[in-house]
């Protein structure tokens, strides 16, 4: 193919370039400094600035993070929400989707615009705060899985996948004598891994990141999800305040281990979600 | 359909726990709505409860506190609009003109990142980022923390919000753009199209309809500022410039016990949110009746 070249076509792609390795940097020197910061001597630390290596070498920060005794339990939670209410959600919303993609079925074009409705329209904190709490569910890990379950965008991102779906296997089945369940989970659920590897990685960040809900519905310490014990850390108001180490040991420093230990599971889980991020996405944009 | 309840009870069974679910979790809290419209405070035995009609909505209206919560609110939206809204834009369409695979790759790696951490943590990483004991700001010579500056405050949500999910937002619109026929732009090479010739008249009106879907959610939560980014981030310092809906919900509900109240200011959200999306909706659609979300 024979194209006119153009001046600009050539310094475009450097500009373009550099733009992009000074973007990288911003998004990861950050981490950068959270590891160099949390690694090095109090002292040292103090001169500010941008930290190409630790300064020194201190893990004080780390011993004062690990004998909060509510860090491993706070993880343990963090974890337990996270993966419980990823199985439970897909189950359920997937449930839901596939009464919804079946259009001609009695209830399912109704239940379609309940399901809308409620990602339009909701009832806000307090009254939500109020069933949670006369669900008899307050102060209970249950508290931050059970009422984010239903996840109405979820649920349609799933059933226009259903939809989509050649029906053909689903009727030679029926008519093999095979009932719905066996359909849903022998071959629908099946053959729709792509879509729910996305959703789950979906669920599975914004529960691990979800802090509001724990706020509002989490009092006991021996409950705290990770979400909030770092706040509690950022704002040294937790109890390390009453710990020795403390007050030998500098708080950006302190925060900085927290950081660190908080964000390794992301990025060691990181590389392995990537494949399934746009095409994931690539399914929201066919419902649009 | 010939086929009864019965032919089909294992796939209303399927979804029965996420009706339930639904109707408690979502549509029982949008009865208590009507708590807005009584005296209920927390505490309060229900028979002793009573309706006081639009009390709080006109007190809302004459205090001084509201007006400035909403005054923030949508400032702090409107800045978001205009600057968080163009980023990924702009990012997808530069990402889409590099040439090199490989190097695509690796920046996308990098760009999304951030969005996998929640505000927690990102707070915690502006706070030492910024810090006047360790910071890089000591680099500049920055004595007062940004923290406490009021007006470079409102700024700083900005900011940080680009920085956490704008590379996650270019997604959809690489997604759109993977689906533009190459034959456009073959033609348009031909035809002798420079580089931002093709980006102008060819990638971004073949992504208009996205764009338009998305600016419609994001026009529905324009009274939404981003609790966990405000709530982490602010102090009694910067309180005047940076208190919106959701954090004012959350002190006067929450943190003083005032439901009805509370409720009142959460319900006005929500009615403002939905009412917006259905006509910015329905303008879209008198415009072009393909476009838009419903």
């Amino acid at each position: 193919m024979k194209t006119v070249k153009y001046k600009g076509d050539k310094v475009f792609p450097v500009v373009n370039t550099v733009f992009f390795v000074l973007l990288s940097l911003t998004m990861i020197y950050p981490f950068w400094h959270q590891i160099c910061l949390s690694l090095s001597d109090n002292n040292l630390a103090k001169s500010g600035g941008f930290f190409l290596l630790p300064r020194g070498f201190d893990t004080a920060g780390y011993q004062v993070v690990f004998t909060s005794r509510y860090i491993w339990t706070a993880f343990l939670n963090s974890i337990f929400i996270t993966v419980v209410t990823m199985l439970l959600s897909l189950l359920f919303c997937s449930g839901l989707a596939f009464l919804i993609s079946k259009s001609h079925v009695r209830f399912s074009r109704s239940l379609k615009l309940l399901v809308l409705f409620s990602f339009l329209f909701n009832g806000g904190m307090i009254p939500t705060y109020l069933v949670v709490k006369s669900t008899g569910i307050i102060n209970t890990l249950w508290a931050l899985i059970i009422p984010v379950l239903f996840a109405p965008y979820n649920i349609l991102i799933i059933a226009s996948f259903f939809k989509e779906m050649s029906p053909s296997l689903e009727e030679s089945a029926l008519i093999d004598g095979a009932n719905y369940s066996t359909v849903f989970f022998r071959i629908v659920l099946p053959l729709s891994k792509p879509v729910l590897a996305t959703v789950a990685i979906w669920i599975a960040v914004s529960q691990w990141n979800s802090y509001l809900n724990g706020l509002l519905y989490i009092n006991d310490r021996s409950k705290y999800i990770l979400p909030l014990l770092i706040r509690d850390i950022v704002l040294s108001a937790s109890d390390l305040a009453n710990l020795e180490a403390f007050s030998m040991t500098n708080t950006d420093i302190i925060n900085a281990a927290t950081i660190v230990i908080a964000t390794l599971p992301i990025l060691i889980v990181y590389p392995f979600m990537q494949k399934y991020f746009t095409k994931g996405i690539m399914l929201g944009a066919v419902k649009g | 359909m010939h086929h009864s309840f019965k032919h089909y009870w294992q796939l209303y069974l399927l979804a029965l726990p996420a009706v339930v679910l639904m109707l408690t979790y979502r549509y029982l809290p949008m009865f208590g709505l009507s708590l807005g419209f009584t005296n209920y405070r927390v505490g309060m035995s229900f028979d002793r409860v009573s309706w006081v009609g639009l009390k709080w909505f006109q007190q809302m209206f004459s205090n001084k506190t509201f007006l400035n919560v909403l005054w923030n609110t949508v400032y702090i939206s409107m800045l978001k609009l205009l600057f968080s809204f163009p980023a990924p834009i702009l990012l997808a369409l530069l990402l889409n003109e590099m040439d090199n695979q490989w190097m695509k790759k690796r920046f996308q790696t990098m760009i999304y990142l951030p969005h996998f951490l929640s505000w927690t943590i990102v707070a915690g990483i502006l706070f030492t980022l910024f810090s006047t004991q360790t910071g890089i700001v000591k680099y500049f010579g920055m004595k007062e923390s940004i923290f406490l500056n009021p007006s470079a405050f409102r700024w700083m949500l900005v900011f940080s919000d680009i920085w956490k999910d704008a590379g996650w937002g270019t997604i959809i619109y690489l997604a759109a753009i993977s689906s533009i026929s190459p034959e456009y732009y073959e033609a348009a090479m031909i035809d002798g199209a420079t580089r931002s010739q093709r980006m102008r008249y060819i990638t971004l009106p073949c992504i208009s309809s996205t764009v338009v879907v998305l600016l419609l959610l994001k026009l529905g939560n324009v009274l939404d500022a981003g609790f966990d980014q405000v709530f982490m981030l602010s102090n009694a310092a910067v309180l005047d410039s940076a208190d919106i809906i959701d954090t004012y919900v959350y002190r006067i509900g929450m943190s003083q016990g005032k439901f009805a109240v509370g409720t009142a200011a959460g319900l006005f959200k929500s009615v403002v949110g939905c009412s917006l999306v259905f006509l910015a909706n329905r303008a879209v659609k008198l415009a072009d009746p393909e476009a838009g979300i419903m």
